[in-house]
C-alpha cells in the first residue's frame, strides 16, 4: 500500500531573466507505507524540491500529489499545515532545532502544536529514549553535539506520532559513525513504530539501507529501483 | 579597501540607514544648537538695544565724551585733552568694532553773559547766560524754519552770526535779527563779543540718531560755524576762554552682530578708565551697562540651551552604539574571516573607522542643512509642540556650527569605532564559542552600571532637593539651569530604565511559571524567546523605555514651566487688564495748608464699563502701607484690598485649586455684612486670628475700622504670601507679606473715595481696545498691567522658547529614533530568524500563529517596555521637574508649583507610537509574507 502518490510532478522557479529553471521535469513515483524510501541524488538534482513536495511543504507546478488517499495538490497553505502538523514529521540536514529550547521543550512543543493536551512529558521521554537522549534532556540546542541534536530533530518529528516522516539529508552533516546510528533510528522507526520514512541523501553507502531507492539526477528520475528486487 | 568598505555598507543598507538617521541627527542638533544660540542672542542684543532706545529716547550706541581746556595762545595751554579726545573719538570704529552712524562734536565757550541789545518790551529780562559754540554737521541734520543758517563770516558789523534753537527762541524771547553783547569777556581784539540770531533752527527729521541732544535742549545756545568759532575762541593771543568741547558718536549696535559683542563690550569696560588719567574730561555710554547684563544673560541661554540638549546627545550616543554594535555582531563572522587571513588588529579598525568617517561625511552634509531647519522650527516654538509663525531668526553659518559638527563626528566616530576593539580580538574559535552562550547578560549589569547610575542620580535628586533655597538664590542672582541638575534627571531615567531591564525579564518569566502548561504553541515560543534570547531584546527594552520615559519627562517638563509660569502671571496680575489713572488730588492746597483733607478727583469709571470689550470690571483698592492694630501696636505694611465682592468674583481670577474650597464662597460669606473681612492665612497664624475674630484695622491715613473675620484664605488674586528684601549680603530675605480684603464701600465710607485701580475682564481675547483707549484720549496710567501682554513677553523670552522649542525637538528626535530603534529590531530579529520560521511552519505553525507569535512578542516587550517607560518617565518628572522649574521661575513667585500635564501630550505621542507599531507591523507581514517555508530552510543550510 501506498501512502503517497505522485505523477509527473514539474516544479519551475522562475529566474530573473524571466525564464523558468525546471527542478523537476515530470517524475512519477510512490512511497510505500510502513518502508524506508531513499532519494537519492548528487546537489542540485532537484531530490530535496522532490521531498518538499512529497511533504506538503511546497505545491508542485504540474501534476499531482495522492497522500494517503486524498489529493492534497490544489489544498492551500492552511490546509497543508493541518496536514503536516498531524501526519508529517521534518528532519532537515542543518541543525534544525529552536535554538531557545531545550531538547525536552523542542520535543514537547511538536505534541503542543499538534494539539496534544495532558500528559506530554511520558511521550517526550519514550522519544527522547528512543534516540537514546533520556540524559540529556535539559540541554540547550548549543550544548549538544551535531549527531546528538539531529536525534533530538528526530525525537521532536515523530513525537506527535505522525504516518510519516520525511528527512533531508538528515546524515550529512554528521560523522560515518554517527549518521549510521541515525540510521539505524529510522530503521527501528520503520519496524518497531511502523513509521514511513522518506529520506534523501547524496551518500550512495547509504542506499542498501533502503527499502526503496529513487535516483534523482537533473530533475528526472533514473533507474528506479526496489532496494528488495 | 574602500570598495570593501561601500560593498559592506551596501550588504547592511538597514543598518547603515540607522546609523545615518542617528548621525544626521546627531550632527543637526549639536550644529542647531550653535546656529539656534546665536541667532537668539543676536536677537536679544538687538531687541534689548531698542528696549534701551523706547525707554530712553535715547540710541543706545550713544557715546558721549566731554573735555575742557583753557584756551589761550601765549601761555601755551596744552591742548591735549582735546587731542586725545579726537584721536580717541576717531578710532572708535576701530576699537568698539562697531561703525559709527553718527559723529558730531561740539565746542562752546562757556560761560557768558549776554546784554539783549534791544528791549522788546519791558517785562523781559536784559540780561541771559548762554554759550556760543558750534555743533558739527547742524546744517546737514537740522533745518531752518525762520531766517537763515549762518555763514562762515562775521558780519561787517562784528556781530557773529547765530543760530538758535526753536525752543530757545521762545524761552529767551529772541527773534532772528535780534543781537546780544558778552559782558563778561573780551574778544581776541579786546573788542566786545556780539552775536547776531540770524536762524531758528530743529531738527529735520525726529528719529535722526545725529541729535543725541534734541534741539529743544538747546536752551542757551548760540551756534555759530566751526570756522568763526576756532577763529574767534581758539587759542587767541590775549583773551582766555574756557572752552569745553564734547563729542558725540552713535555707534551702529542696533545692526551689529554678535559675534561683535565682546569687543565693544570690553570696550566699555576700559573706556572710563583711560579717559580717567585726563582732567576734566569725561567718557560715557549708553551700552556699557546693557551689555553687562546682556553678558550675564547670554552665558544663562547659553548653558540653558545646552543642558537642554544633553539627554538628547545621551539618547543619539546610546542609539549610535548599539545599532553599531548591532552591526557589528552581524558582522563578527567577517571579522573573525580577516583575522583568521592575516589581517591585523590595526587594518581591521582603520576599516571600521574609514566606514565611520563616510557615515559622519555623508551626516554632516545633511545634517547641517537640516540643523537651520531646525533651528526655525525651535524659533517658531510657542509652547511644547505648538508652533507659531514668527519672524524667522537670522541663521547664520558660522565657523562655529562647523566646529560643533566636527565635535558631534568625532563623538560618534568614536562612539562607532569603539565597541570594534573587542570585536577586533575575537578570533573565529572564540566566537563560535561566544556563540553558543545565550543571555549571559551586559557588560554593564555584569558590572551593576546600572544600579551604581541609579544610585548617583538618586543622590543628586537628594542633594539638590536639600539644595532648593540656595538653588533659588542662584537663579534669582542670575545663575542659569544647573547642568548637574538636568542631568541627574537624565542619570535617573537612563539608571531605571537599565535597572527596569533586570527586572522586566523576572516578571515575564514569574508569568511563564504561571502558564506554560496551558498556554497556546505561539504563546509559549514567544515566552521562550523573550525569556532565553536577553542580549537582543536589551537593546530595544532600554531603547523604548528611555525614549518614552525622556519624551514624557520633555513634555511634562515644557508644559510645567509653561503653564506654571502663564499661572503666576494670571494670578499675579489678577486680571486681564489691572489699570490706574492718575488721579488728580489738592496735594499742594494740602501741603501749604495742613488743615485742609487730601481729596481725590476720581476719573469717569463708567467710560470703561461702557467699553464694548469689557466683559466685566471691577474697582479695587489695593494698599501695601494699611495697618493692623493688636493689643496696643500697630503692624505696618499690611496688604489691604478694597473689593466689591460680587464685581471683584466676576471679573478676577484665581488659580483653581488653592482653596479648600471654590474662591466664590469666601466672596459670598464675605458679603454677608459690610464689616466682614478675609484675611490671609499667615496674618491668621501669626495673630491667632480665626473666622468670627474682630480685628482694627486702617489704611496709612485713615481712621481704624472694626472688622469681622469672615474667612481665611491662603490666597488670593494678585497677592503674594510672601515678601522678598535683599538683605546686608546681599542674600534674599523672606517675610510674611500679610492680606486684609475688605469691602472698597466700607473702606470708602470710613476714609473717603481713594484712586482705586480697574480689573477688568476682557470679553475677547485681545486687550487692544484699551491701548487705543489710551492712545487717542491721551490717558496715563499710573498702573497698568496687561496679562496677556505679559504671557506675550514670556513666550518671547529667549529662555522660554528655547526651552519649548528644545524639549519639542528632543521630544520629535525620541519618536524619530523609536520608530528607527523599533524598525531595525524588528527587521533584524526576522531576517535573523526565518530559518527558525521554516522549521517552526515545517512543524505545522500556521501563519498566523507565526504572526501571533510575534503579536505576543511585541506585547512582551513593547508592551513592558512602554510601561516602565511611563513609569520612570512620570516618576522622574514628579522627583525632577519641580526642581528643573526653579531655573525658570521669578523668586518672589507666590504659587506652589503644580505639575502640569497635558493629556493630549501624552496622547500625541502615544499615537504616534502606537502608528509605529503599526507600521513597522504591516512592513514585518510584509517581510514575513516574503519568506517561503522552504526558501527559510535552504537558507540555514549554508
Amino acid at each position: 500500500m501506498n501512502i503517497i502518490e505522485a505523477n509527473g510532478i514539474k516544479k519551475g522557479f522562475p529566474q530573473p531573466d524571466g525564464a523558468t529553471f525546471w527542478a523537476l521535469k515530470g517524475i512519477d513515483l510512490t512511497v510505500p507505507q510502513g518502508k524506508l524510501t531513499i532519494l537519492r541524488g548528487r546537489s542540485g538534482s532537484g531530490k530535496t524540491t522532490m521531498m518538499n513536495i512529497l511533504g506538503a511543504l511546497d505545491p508542485p507546478t504540474e501534476g499531482r500529489v495522492i497522500f494517503d488517499g486524498n489529493d492534497i495538490t490544489d489544498w492551500g497553505d492552511q490546509q497543508r499545515t493541518l496536514l503536516r502538523r498531524k501526519n508529517i514529521g521534518f528532519i532537515f540536514q542543518s541543525v534544525a532545532l529552536i535554538s531557545m529550547m531545550n531538547a525536552y521543550e523542542n520535543v514537547e512543543y511538536a505534541l503542543r502544536l499538534a494539539g496534544i493536551r495532558g500528559n506530554r512529558r511520558e511521550r517526550v521521554d519514550e522519544c527522547l529514549a528512543l534516540v537514546g537522549l533520556t540524559g540529556r534532556k535539559n540541554h540547550m540546542p548549543s550544548e549538544m553535539s551535531g549527531g546528538e541534536q539531529q536525534r533530538v530533530a528526530i525525537a521532536r518529528a515523530i513525537a506527535h506520532k505522525p504516518k510519516i516522516l520525511f528527512a533531508d539529508e538528515p546524515t550529512a552533516e554528521l560523522d560515518t559513525n554517527t549518521g549510521l546510528m541515525v540510521m539505524k533510528i529510522f530503521k527501528d522507526l520503520v519496524e518497531k513504530e511502523n513509521i514511513t520514512v522518506v529520506m534523501t541523501t547524496h551518500d550512495v553507502g547509504l542506499m542498501e539501507l533502503g527499502d526503496v531507492v529513487y535516483q534523482i539526477e537533473a530533475g528526472e528520475l533514473v533507474n528506479g529501483t526496489d532496494g528488495e528486487e | 579597501m574602500f570598495t570593501f568598505i561601500f560593498q559592506k555598507m551596501r550588504n547592511k543598507k538597514w543598518m547603515v540607514f540607522c546609523l545615518l538617521i542617528g548621525n544626521i541627527l546627531l550632527i543637526s542638533i549639536a550644529c542647531c544648537n550653535s546656529v539656534y544660540t546665536r541667532s537668539v542672542l543676536q536677537k536679544m542684543l538687538i531687541s534689548d538695544f531698542e528696549n534701551y532706545a523706547a525707554e530712553n529716547n535715547r540710541n543706545a550706541g550713544t557715546v558721549y565724551v566731554t573735555a575742557e581746556m583753557l584756551s589761550r595762545g601765549n601761555v601755551g595751554v596744552n591742548t591735549e585733552n582735546f587731542d586725545f579726545s579726537e584721536s580717541k573719538m576717531n578710532a572708535i570704529e576701530e576699537e568698539s568694532g562697531v561703525p559709527t552712524a553718527v559723529a558730531s562734536h561740539n565746542y562752546y565757550v562757556d560761560p557768558l553773559s549776554f546784554n539783549y541789545d534791544v528791549s522788546r518790551n519791558a517785562s523781559r529780562e536784559t540780561t541771559m547766560s548762554g554759550r556760543i559754540g558750534f555743533l558739527s554737521g547742524m546744517t546737514e541734520h537740522g533745518e531752518i524754519i525762520s531766517g537763515e543758517w549762518f555763514t562762515d563770516q562775521i558780519d561787517s558789523d562784528g556781530f557773529i552770526p547765530c543760530v538758535i534753537s526753536e525752543r530757545m527762541m521762545v524761552r529767551q524771547m529772541l527773534v532772528v535779527g535780534d543781537t546780544l553783547t558778552v559782558t563778561n569777556k573780551k574778544s581776541k581784539d579786546d573788542g566786545l563779543i556780539r552775536v547776531k540770531v540770524v536762524g531758528v533752527f530743529r531738527n529735520k527729521s525726529d528719529d535722526d540718531p545725529y541729535w543725541v541732544d534734541p534741539p529743544s535742549s538747546y536752551t542757551k545756545e548760540f551756534f555759530t560755524s566751526e570756522s568763526i568759532f576756532y577763529e574767534q575762541f581758539i587759542n587767541p593771543e590775549n583773551q582766555l576762554f574756557i572752552v569745553k568741547g564734547s563729542w558725540n558718536i552713535v555707534l551702529d549696535v542696533e545692526h551689529m552682530d554678535i559675534d561683535g559683542v565682546d569687543k565693544l563690550y570690553n570696550f566699555a569696560q576700559e573706556q572710563p578708565g583711560v579717559y580717567k588719567s585726563l582732567r576734566n574730561t569725561n567718557y560715557r555710554d549708553c551700552f556699557g551697562n546693557i551689555l553687562t547684563v546682556f553678558q550675564k544673560d547670554a552665558a544663562k541661554v547659553r548653558v540653558t540651551l545646552l543642558v537642554l540638549q544633553v539627554p538628547i546627545y545621551i539618547l543619539l550616543g546610546v542609539f549610535i552604539y548599539m545599532v553599531s554594535k548591532q552591526m557589528l555582531e552581524m558582522e563578527q563572522a567577517e571579522i573573525s574571516i580577516m583575522k583568521s587571513r592575516g589581517a591585523s588588529r590595526g587594518q581591521i579598525l582603520s576599516t571600521y573607522f574609514m566606514q565611520s568617517v563616510i557615515v559622519s561625511i555623508f551626516s554632516a552634509a545633511a545634517g547641517i542643512p537640516l540643523s537651520f531647519l531646525i533651528c526655525q522650527v525651535i524659533g517658531s516654538s510657542n509652547e511644547f509642540l505648538e508652533f507659531v509663525s514668527r519672524k524667522p531668526l537670522p541663521t547664520r553659518m558660522t565657523g562655529e556650527v562647523l566646529l560643533f559638527a566636527a565635535a558631534a563626528a568625532i563623538f560618534s566616530i568614536a562612539v562607532m569605532v569603539l565597541p570594534v576593539i573587542s570585536y577586533s580580538k575575537v578570533s573565529i574559535v572564540a566566537q563560535k564559542q561566544k556563540k553558543n552562550t545565550l543571555g549571559a547578560g551586559t557588560w554593564w549589569q555584569k558590572i551593576f552600571l546600572d544600579v551604581v547610575i541609579f544610585l548617583v542620580s538618586i543622590y543628586g535628586y537628594y542633594t539638590f532637593n536639600q539644595q532648593k533655597e540656595f538653588l533659588a538664590k542662584k537663579v534669582a542672582d542670575g545663575a542659569a539651569l544647573d547642568p548637574l541638575l538636568y542631568l541627574s534627571s537624565s542619570l535617573f531615567i537612563i539608571g531605571a530604565g537599565m535597572v527596569a531591564l533586570r527586572l522586566i525579564p523576572l516578571v515575564i518569566k514569574l508569568a511563564y511559571l504561571l502558564i506554560r502548561r496551558f498556554c497556546s504553541p505561539s504563546v509559549y515560543a514567544s515566552f521562550l524567546r523573550v525569556i532565553r534570547t536577553k542580549n537582543q531584546q536589551n537593546f530595544i527594552i532600554v531603547f523604548l523605555i528611555l525614549t518614552i520615559a525622556m519624551g514624557i519627562f520633555d513634555a511634562k517638563a515644557a508644559r510645567t514651566i509653561n503653564s506654571n509660569e502663564e499661572e503666576m502671571i494670571r494670578y499675579s496680575t489678577g486680571a486681564d487688564i489691572v489699570l490706574q489713572e492718575q488721579w488728580a488730588d489738592n496735594r499742594f492746597a494740602v501741603a501749604q495748608n495742613p488743615d485742609l483733607e487730601l481729596t481725590y478727583i476720581e476719573p469717569d469709571f463708567g467710560k470703561y464699563k461702557s467699553m464694548e470689550e469689557v466683559g466685566s470690571i471691577a474697582k479695587v483698592f489695593s494698599a501695601n502701607d494699611a495697618y493692623l492694630k493688636v493689643d496696643t501696636s500697630y503692624i505696618a505694611d499690611i496688604q489691604l484690598m478694597g473689593i466689591n465682592t460680587m464685581d471683584f468674583g466676576n471679573t478676577a481670577y484665581m488659580t483653581p485649586g488653592l482653596l479648600d474650597r471654590h474662591w466664590f464662597n469666601y466672596l459670598n460669606e464675605m458679603s454677608q455684612n459690610a464689616s466682614n473681612v478675609l484675611i490671609s492665612q499667615n496674618l491668621a497664624e501669626t495673630f491667632k486670628y480665626s473666622v468670627g475674630d474682630s480685628i482694627l484695622y486702617k489704611t496709612k491715613s485713615g481712621q481704624l475700622i472694626r472688622g469681622f473675620v469672615s474667612g481665611i484664605v491662603p490666597y488670593f488674586p494678585s497677592y503674594n504670601p510672601s515678601t522678598y528684601s535683599i538683605g546686608e549680603d546681599g542674600a534674599y530675605i523672606e517675610g510674611n507679606n500679610y492680606l486684609i480684603v475688605a469691602h472698597l464701600s466700607t473702606l470708602q465710607s470710613a476714609n473717603g473715595v481713594e484712586p482705586y485701580q480697574v480689573w477688568i475682564k476682557t470679553k475677547n481675547d485681545s486687550s487692544r481696545f484699551i491701548y487705543d483707549f489710551a492712545e487717542k484720549s491721551g490717558t496715563l496710567f499710573q498702573v497698568f498691567k496687561d496679562t496677556r501682554n505679559r504671557i506675550i513677553a514670556l513666550k518671547n523670552d529667549p529662555i522660554f522658547q528655547g526651552t519649548n522649542g528644545i524639549l519639542t525637538v528632543g521630544f520629535i528626535v525620541v519618536l524619530i529614533l523609536c520608530v528607527t530603534g523599533f524598525l531595525i529590531f524588528w527587521i533584524l530579529s526576522i531576517q535573523s530568524r526565518s530559518l527558525q520560521f521554516g522549521i517552526l511552519r515545517a512543524m505545522g505553525m500556521k501563519m498566523r500563529e507565526i504572526i501571533e507569535m510575534l503579536i505576543n512578542e511585541q506585547f512582551f516587550i513593547t508592551g513592558s517596555s512602554l510601561l516602565v517607560g511611563i513609569l520612570v518617565g512620570e516618576v522622574a518628572s514628579d522627583l525632577f521637574i519641580p526642581l528643573i522649574r526653579i531655573s525658570y521661575a521669578a523668586y518672589d513667585e507666590p504659587l506652589p508649583m503644580v505639575i502640569a500635564a497635558s493629556t493630549s501630550d501624552i496622547a500625541k505621542m502615544f499615537l504616534v507610537i502606537g502608528a509605529m507599531i503599526l507600521i513597522s507591523m504591516l512592513i514585518l507581514g510584509v517581510i514575513i509574507s516574503r519568506i517561503r517555508i522552504t526558501q527559510a530552510l535552504k537558507l540555514g543550510e549554508d
